[in-house]
């Protein structure tokens, strides 16, 4: 019991409840991102929309952008 | 003899691109001889209540990071404010994808509605112009009469699914040009 009150005591616990909040929000988005990028890849080849690659490349950038917060929750939360 | 409305095969885009004449849209399964004739999406004022909310959004973190800003590292605040401002650009493009692949499609062979209710759900229902046994147009309310859109049903024979658009614009062109198609494909 000791052991585990000295542990709480040297570590900040809040810090790594954000950094562990941080992360798994971050997973949970990044599966959304994913499936809305090939969702958007299925549904261009239903129908071609003729928007020249412009919504997978937001879709693209949409992914891109949350890998970038993963990495910065991983990193620096 | 009824002017057929594809007379003049020019493309012309209208309302934002919610109402194309003679597209250059191609579609997974078109027949080799099948040509787009309209397709239709949501008429653009339909979209102003997720574009108000979004721009609501955008100005948010002005009054809500004043409060918690203190609370937390800037290395934390920052995570959030970028975590935030994701899920904003995410619900602008959810809702700006539903609106571009819900779509309406009339060719010479037949009537197709694709339905993109969420991210996982698709539906693609189709008519073919000789099963069509009526159209209805239906325009109802303030803003559908102010800006000139309306719900269209095409009810098919027999056991194939009935269609139906909603909200979209010129909606009585659209019937007509269902019509038409429809007596062709009756008369063969």
């Amino acid at each position: 019991m000791d052991n585990i009150l000295t542990f709480f005591d040297s570590v900040d616990v809040l810090s790594i409840f954000i950094k562990l909040f941080g992360i798994v929000l971050m997973l949970i988005y990044l599966v959304f991102a994913f499936i809305l990028q090939r969702q958007v890849v299925n549904l261009k080849k239903t129908v071609q929309v003729g928007d020249k690659g412009f919504v997978n490349l937001i879709a693209q950038i949409h992914l891109g952008i949350a890998i970038l917060i993963f990495w910065y929750a991983v990193l620096f939360l | 003899m009824p002017v057929l409305f594809d007379h003049e095969k020019s493309t012309r885009h209208t309302f934002f691109h919610s109402f194309c004449y003679h597209p250059k849209t191609t579609f997974e399964g078109q027949y080799k001889n099948e040509d787009v004739v309209v397709t239709f999406r949501a008429h653009p004022i339909t979209q102003i209540p997720w574009l108000v909310t979004a721009v609501v959004m955008l100005f948010a973190p002005m009054f809500f990071m004043y409060f918690i800003a203190g609370f937390f590292s800037i290395q934390v605040n920052l995570f959030l404010l970028l975590f935030y401002y994701l899920c904003v650009f995410g619900y602008c493009f959810v809702n700006f994808i539903q609106w571009l692949f819900n779509i309406g499609i009339i060719t010479t062979e037949r009537v197709i509605d694709v339905d993109y209710s969420n991210i996982i759900n698709k539906e693609i229902t189709s008519a073919s112009n000789a099963d069509i046994a009526d159209v209805t147009v239906k325009t109802f309310g303030f803003l559908p009469t102010l800006f000139h859109m309306g719900n269209v049903e095409v009810q098919t024979a027999g056991t194939a699914m009935n269609i139906e658009f909603r909200f979209i614009p010129n909606p009585d062109q659209v019937v007509s040009i269902i019509s038409q198609y429809a007596e062709i494909a009756e008369n063969g």
